[in-house]
């Protein structure tokens, strides 16, 4: 699994020339073949880490102080098929589309809800889901994915929040399979 | 856009000796027309702008940042918040890591986000264009 935050990604809803430090937008790559290899960086970080800009330091706007932000962030194309992860997939949740969520940036903890998803039953997507959400960890997550899809397309138009921050962003990736995941709603 | 760079070099003028200083001025226009049925439910007209400034003074053991912004680019307001950032400076804490990015050198992109003939459009032209596009989406 190769993850990228790509802010030069033109025509995206994260895309920056330069960032709100006056650094200008790059590629990173943040996690490469399920390695982390990487972080985003603004200029107050950068500096206390050694490390160089990578064009994250944004803001939302003059009322605002600069921090470390996503910009197009995207989970690279893998080698299996979309369809062929469904079909061995005895047991399962489609999710078709993520709604809005909340992520604890401190412990990488996050629940987001499911605005469309579907049962998997015997390798076929059947009953359609409604009102639940997915929780769990980053970090932890991130381990569970045992198949990446081939068929990688960037989403709609995006809103990052953090800190009171409100900054467009742009995110994609091809359809990926977790082993395991909490999932909660509503008993009926 | 020229008369934000000459705003922007005339606060920056203020700083005083062993002060840097960032400014961060932007300001815009927007109108929102809502259609529905043909009709026009909701037409808003509104303007904002504004500056964010931060002053640095270096210190013993890093430096200190103090920050002021105002919602108006008016001079008087933004002498207020030139004044209250350089109050703050003097009780931020001192970080050895705090500094203002500087210059690279890498040339200002020329950037086409936006389709610019809309600035120029009448408000009459703006709703009656989201009128025919509602008519339209109506009829297909």
């Amino acid at each position: 699994m190769t993850l990228v935050d790509d802010g030069t990604e033109a025509g995206e809803w994260g895309y920056v020339a330069v960032d709100d430090e006056g650094h200008r937008g790059t590629r990173a790559t943040l996690i490469e073949n399920g390695v982390l290899t990487d972080y985003m960086w603004d200029y107050l970080r950068a500096r206390s880490a050694g490390h160089g800009r990578s064009g994250n330091g944004r803001r939302q706007g003059y009322q605002y102080l600069p921090m470390v932000r996503m910009t197009n962030t995207f989970l690279l194309a893998g080698d299996s098929d979309a369809d062929e992860i469904v079909a061995q997939t005895p047991y399962g949740i489609y999710v078709a589309q993520l709604g809005g969520g909340q992520v604890n940036t401190a412990t990488g903890d996050f629940v987001f809800g499911m605005t469309s998803a579907f049962l998997i039953e015997g390798g076929r997507i059947t009953t359609p889901l409604r009102d639940c959400n997915l929780i769990g960890n980053g970090p932890a997550i991130l381990q569970r994915v045992d198949a990446v899809a081939g068929d990688f397309a960037m989403g709609g138009p995006g809103t990052c929040g953090k800190d009171g921050q409100q900054v467009p962003v742009g995110t994609g990736q091809p359809t990926l399979r977790l082993s395991a995941v909490t999932v909660g709603g509503t008993a009926s | 856009m020229n008369d934000l760079n000459e705003l922007v070099e005339g606060v920056l003028g203020r700083a005083d000796d062993g002060e840097a200083m960032e400014v961060f001025a932007s300001a815009g226009t927007e109108v929102e027309i809502k259609v529905y049925d043909g009709r026009v439910e909701n037409l808003a007209r509104a303007a904002s702008g504004g500056v964010g400034i931060r002053i640095l003074r270096e210190g013993a053991a890093g430096a200190r940042i103090g920050v002021a912004w105002t919602g108006s680019l008016d001079e008087n307001a933004i002498d207020r918040a030139v004044s209250e950032a350089r109050d703050n400076v003097r009780v931020a804490s001192e970080d050895e890591f705090l500094a203002f990015a500087r210059p690279d050198g890498v040339a200002a992109a020329s950037l086409e986000l936006t389709d610019l003939s809309v600035r120029s459009m009448s408000l009459d032209d703006k709703v009656a264009l989201v009128v025919e596009t509602e008519r339209l989406q109506r009829v297909s």
